[in-house]
């Protein structure tokens, strides 16, 4: 017959692999919200169906399915316990899911990330530094835009965008705004997130929001 | 009779021979459970006896506060499963769909409550014509009179399912019942 102390022990490997797991999962949640509010990627949800197009489009799904993996492990290592399998396997895996993004938004009111990103910026970060410094990059080939108003002339911006990397994305622009768009809103010096498309003469954008970071 | 629970006890204060009780008591009940898996009556008989050994080797994991019954179905339950699925040959992993989604059901809110001793006496010409997961449930419910809570620890399932499937497995019973129904039924 096998000890008690046995089952104890084994209980604790248990508990203590699972609340691993979900710190895993909860701190990939928190990463991925952190990258919206930094990068503005959020304000394409109220753009309109292209902006919700962009934002999939920019998502970062391998995260996502990295995530669903980690709960998925989660619910089958706790599947012994009875308040778990009395339950269906998807309310289940539901209450773990809202239970990671209550953890991940109690960690985003941390500067885990912040401090993070600074030591990726200055190469001190041993793993995980691309991620971190990729953290608020533009995505111009997917049609976001980010930069300060310089010049306002009637519906056209233009914007200056410098984040301090020196390359291709750093310069002016000239937005178009729609007539659906209320320009009286912005002035000079505000940081803008836009949602556009290039033409030949600048960019033309369906949705524009101030930036605050 | 002393219920299990006080045996169990004994044995996990270092009594190992009353074990040799609940074997007694429970041979007879898990060779009948298992029948629902296995046709051979000696592989039966090794899967009861491999079932009693993990019984013992794990009984001081058992919280005697818990009715032991339906912990002692699980695990012959479990090495039934295994043994079904090393016979098979088949390591295909299925899912169980019955308890992916939630359902609410509750024990006894199907139609009126058949005889029960019509339907222990019916259950045997019936049973091999039905699926495992039908069978499983009616042994355990009509001839071993676990309620749905323990069914449902026995079968690690959520509760609702055990409804589900009980009622689905009536209604796949009831022809084979027909004769033994009285009309009022």
């Amino acid at each position: 017959m096998r000890s008690k102390a046995y089952f104890v022990l084994r209980l604790i490997v248990l508990l203590f692999v699972a609340v691993v797991v979900f710190l895993l999962s909860a701190l990939i949640a928190s990463f991925v919200l952190f990258n919206l509010e930094e990068s503005g990627e959020e304000f394409l949800l109220g753009f309109g169906t292209q902006g919700i197009l962009t934002f999939l489009a920019l998502f970062p799904w391998t995260l996502l399915i990295i995530d669903l993996v980690a709960i998925v492990v989660l619910r089958v290592l706790l599947a012994g316990f009875r308040a778990v399998y009395r339950v269906s396997f998807l309310t289940t895996l539901g209450g773990i899911v809202l239970a990671s993004m209550l953890a991940a938004l109690l960690i985003n009111l941390t500067p885990l990330h912040s401090n993070l990103r600074e030591r990726a910026d200055v190469d001190d970060l041993l793993f995980f530094d691309e991620l971190y410094e990729n953290v608020g990059n533009v995505h111009e080939e997917h049609g976001e835009f980010r930069g300060t108003i310089l010049l306002i002339e009637g519906r056209t911006l233009t914007i200056f965008h410098d984040d301090n990397d020196n390359d291709e994305d750093d310069g002016t622009r000239r937005i178009f705004l729609p007539e659906s768009i209320d320009i009286s809103v912005f002035e000079v010096g505000d940081e803008v997130y836009i949602g556009g498309e290039h033409d030949d003469d600048g960019i033309r954008a369906y949705g524009i929001r101030e930036f605050e970071r | 009779m002393a219920p299990d629970e006080d045996i169990v006890r004994k044995v996990q204060e270092g009594a190992s021979e009353a074990f040799g009780e609940l074997m007694q008591r429970y041979e007879p009940k898990l060779r009948r459970y298992g029948r629902q898996f296995l046709g051979d009556a000696d592989a039966i008989d090794d899967v009861v006896q491999e079932s009693f050994i993990k019984a013992y080797t794990n009984m001081k994991s058992f919280d005697t506060k818990q009715r032991f019954s339906p912990w002692m179905y699980r695990i012959a339950h479990n090495t039934f499963v295994n043994a079904l699925r090393s016979k098979s040959r088949s390591k295909i992993f299925s899912t169980d769909l019955d308890t992916l989604i939630p359902r609410v059901v509750t024990e006894g809110d199907t139609e009126r409550e058949w005889d029960e001793r019509e339907v222990s006496a019916a259950i045997d010409q019936g049973l091999t014509k039905l699926p495992l997961k039908s069978r499983e449930v009616l042994v355990l419910y009509y001839l071993e009179g676990l309620s749905y809570q323990e069914i449902a620890d026995v079968l690690a399932c959520p509760v609702g399912t055990v409804g589900v499937r009980l009622t689905r497995a009536r209604t796949m019973l009831r022809p084979y019942l027909a004769p033994h129904l009285h009309e009022s039924l």
